[in-house]
């Protein structure tokens, strides 16, 4: 059988994506009794990139008698083969077939790969509904950021793990080793489980769940485990290098952020597990770089002692620091004079005062004027700004501002060097309205009016020298909309969308508007219903999970933001939101 | 300047060139060696590997050559395996004073192609887009009617021109 998956590779592009080899790789020579398999909806290159799956794995199979193998999504060359030998798809490691494991973990990443989902059942020969999937096959789990509303998908998974998940994967294998076989007794004993979601036992009203769901939170990162000897690839992938994570949550609270409020509380892990952390990875993978992750580095409290720390190790070693994305505003304090000037990457968010207080992106513009001054007194020549279109409140004046905040940095950098050889970035997205921010409320302006804000910006835009304005595809925006605050019914869309050709729509390449137009007219969807503004007092889908920030709280901060309102980082003291850090 | 001789075989068959290039650099530093870097805006340690081989096709006979600080052989060598991905082994070791410049130096190698029937050797030279292994064995297969791959063949001798004489790199360089 391993043969025949080993004749294919011959046949596709990068075959590497396919074999797995990995060094750090667990011994998987003798069988244990619970097999799992995280699968991610995307391709090697990316999924390989993702922390969770590092962590997740190395927990797995770090569990008595459990072993758990990875599983990508093939490119369209290898599915292709594998339809063509009647081959379905199997793990990296051990080529297992999927059907074959116990359990099957899913990453959930990002709205646009639900149908990639599909996609990877299908080649592997699994029912696509949690109902049609008896004990003959494996029980499908689901965990990741879009589990902020797992509605659109619940339907295909038996269980969906809501929060952090390396408390809860480690209880629920005990399960699972438990009753193997029986998935109902299973999934009885895993739904006591904080941040289990059992869709088939959850009661509903009107379609909308209203059986609680605490999401899982893991209280001290410093306790947590974190994979030290994590797989090292052996073919390039999009983020090629170990990271310490830094911190969970965000103090910021910008309105439009989902991972702001979703990975709240805060957890600290402190300087020294980082140091230490940071240096066993240079050891366990002899990368050539090492990175820091978190949502806003800047704001960890131990940025500078870790910084000299890590970049001091790292150099006896010939191993380069890379900074991590830092919020305008904090970038200042840890400016590192020996760091490579290779480009600034900031995100303004907005281009006038007034809509950065709408959105509570707390950036001024002499934050700005000075953080460019000293950036391009250091010697950097590029900059990538990103931007957002379509923010609640928005007019023509606020995108004219974005126009000008790129000519006043280019004006500074003028000033301050006194040359023209900037180039600038401007990379624009299009405002999604996603659970758990305070704008979860608000509405997404409509494809034909993002259109026409794009021209009105690419036509400012072209007018400045230097400027390179990269935009994200409107329909994109749009189904992220309705599939990121869609309920149960929206299933049926990506079935639909699946079975007309829509699979692993993140890649330009395969991503097929027309597609989803088709589905969403077949079936007679009333796209606007997700995309309008909703009522405030209106029961949401997502309203089922507790996520520690409280409702009113995200409430109070949207009924600020219409006045104009900013609310401080939270860094400088409690604001109550009910995650309790 | 170290000269190591290994073999790119079971998973590792699939690495690029470039591939190849990272995991050795890391396989490098894990074993807990530093070395030499080149100067410059965007440093990187001097290691040069012989001409690439098809993805796919398994070797015996792959070189690289090391800038490094003076070190005891033998234990580079098992420091350098224990620290190895799966399919990469490295063979043999040795010093020279300047760089051999493998890449350009080899200019043969040898294949076994284990047939349906019967293995046969071939000799190819490199280099030359029109005669590669892989094209080789393409034309193989429709004189022959049969139904080989590079799965079925293993590059197992490389060699350099001394003079007239075509000889494996170890022969051609000895030890300093």
């Amino acid at each position: 059988m391993k043969s025949k998956y080993e004749e294919i590779l011959l046949n596709v592009r990068k075959p590497a994506r396919y074999i797995g080899g990995e060094y750090n790789l667990p011994d998987f020579s003798v069988p244990k009794k619970v097999s799992f398999c995280l699968c991610f909806p995307d391709l090697y290159e990316v999924g390989m990139s993702n922390l969770g799956l590092q962590i997740l794995y190395s927990i797995l199979n770090g569990v008595k008698e459990v072993s758990c193998e990875r599983c990508f999504a093939p490119w369209k060359d290898y599915a292709q083969q594998l339809r063509e030998n009647n081959l379905p798809l199997a793990s990296l490691e051990t080529v297992k077939p999927l059907k074959d494991f116990d359990c099957l973990g899913f990453s959930i990443q990002y709205e646009l790969g639900y149908t990639s989902l599909l996609y990877m059942l299908d080649l592997a020969g699994i029912p696509f509904r949690a109902k049609d999937r008896g004990n003959e096959f494996p029980l499908l789990i689901a965990g990741g950021p879009c589990t902020a509303n797992p509605e659109p998908y619940a339907d295909f998974f038996d269980l969906i793990l809501i929060g952090d998940g390396e408390e809860f994967i480690e209880a629920f294998a005990e399960i699972v080793k438990k009753h193997k076989g029986d998935k109902l007794k299973i999934l009885k004993e895993a739904v006591k489980l904080n941040g289990a979601y059992v869709p088939s036992l959850a009661k509903t009203e009107n379609g909308i769940t209203v059986t609680p769901v605490k999401k899982a939170v893991v209280k001290d990162l410093n306790l947590s485990k974190y994979p030290l000897k994590p797989l090292v690839a052996n073919t390039e992938i999009v983020h090629d290098r170990p990271v310490v994570e830094l911190f969970r949550g965000c103090y910021a609270g910008c309105r439009f952020c989902q991972a702001c409020f979703f990975y709240r509380p805060i957890r600290l892990r402190n300087e020294e597990t980082v140091v230490k952390t940071a240096e066993a990875l240079i050891k366990s993978t002899g990368a050539e770089e090492i990175g820091f992750s978190s949502l806003s580095s800047g704001d960890y409290p131990y940025i500078s002692g870790a910084i000299n720390k890590v970049f001091k190790l790292a150099s006896a070693k010939n191993v380069k620091l890379q900074l991590p994305s830092l919020r305008l505003d904090s970038y200042l304090e840890c400016f590192s004079d020996n760091h490579r000037k290779s480009g600034l990457t900031f995100a303004p968010e907005a281009g006038t005062q007034r809509l950065r207080n709408v959105i509570n992106k707390n950036i001024t513009d002499s934050d700005i004027e000075n953080t460019f001054s000293q950036a391009f007194t250091k010697g950097y020549k590029s900059v990538k700004l990103y931007f957002m279109i379509g923010l609640p409140t928005e007019t023509d004046e606020d995108i004219e501002g974005i126009a000008k905040t790129v000519r006043n940095i280019k004006d500074i950098f003028f000033k301050t060097t006194g040359g023209k050889a900037l180039s600038i970035n401007v990379s624009v997205a299009v405002f999604v309205p996603k659970p758990i921010t305070p704008f979860q409320w608000e509405e997404q302006i409509s494809i034909a009016e993002m259109k026409r804000r794009r021209q009105l910006l690419g036509g400012l835009l072209r007018q400045i020298r230097g400027v390179h304005f990269g935009w994200h595809e409107e329909s994109e925006s749009f189904l992220e909309a309705v599939f990121a605050r869609g309920g149960r019914e929206l299933s049926y869309l990506v079935e639909k969308a699946y079975a007309l050709g829509s699979y692993l729509d993140s890649w330009t390449e395969l991503y097929n508007f027309s597609v989803w137009e088709k589905a969403i007219g077949e079936l007679n969807i009333n796209t606007s219903l997700y995309t309008a503004r909703k009522d405030i007092n209106a029961r949401l889908p997502w309203d089922y999970i507790d996520f520690s920030v409280a409702k009113e709280y995200l409430k109070n901060e949207y009924e600020k933001s219409l006045k104009g309102e900013t609310t401080k980082s939270c860094k400088g003291g409690c604001l109550l939101c009910g995650a309790e850090c | 300047m170290l000269v190591v001789k290994f073999s790119k075989t079971l998973t590792a068959v699939y690495m690029s060139h470039l591939d190849l290039m990272r995991a050795i650099n890391r396989t490098i530093k894990r074993a807990g060696y530093e070395p030499k870097f080149s100067q410059g805006h965007n440093p990187h340690a001097l290691l040069k590997l012989s001409p690439p081989i098809p993805v796919g096709l398994s070797s015996t006979s792959e070189y690289f050559t090391l800038a490094i600080e003076a070190t005891d052989k033998d234990k580079f060598l098992k420091d350098l395996n224990f620290s190895a991905p799966q399919g990469l082994e490295f063979l043999k070791v040795w010093e020279t004073e300047k760089d051999p410049g493998l890449a350009r130096e080899i200019i043969m190698a040898e294949y076994e192609i284990s047939g349906l029937n019967s293995p046969l050797t071939v000799e190819l030279p490199l280099g030359q887009k029109t005669v590669r292994v892989d094209n080789y064995i393409k034309e193989y297969n429709e004189k022959h009617g049969t139904f080989l791959s590079l799965k079925n063949a293993v590059k197992t001798k490389s060699f350099v021109m001394i003079g007239e004489k075509l000889v494996e790199p170890f022969t051609a360089y000895p030890q300093a």
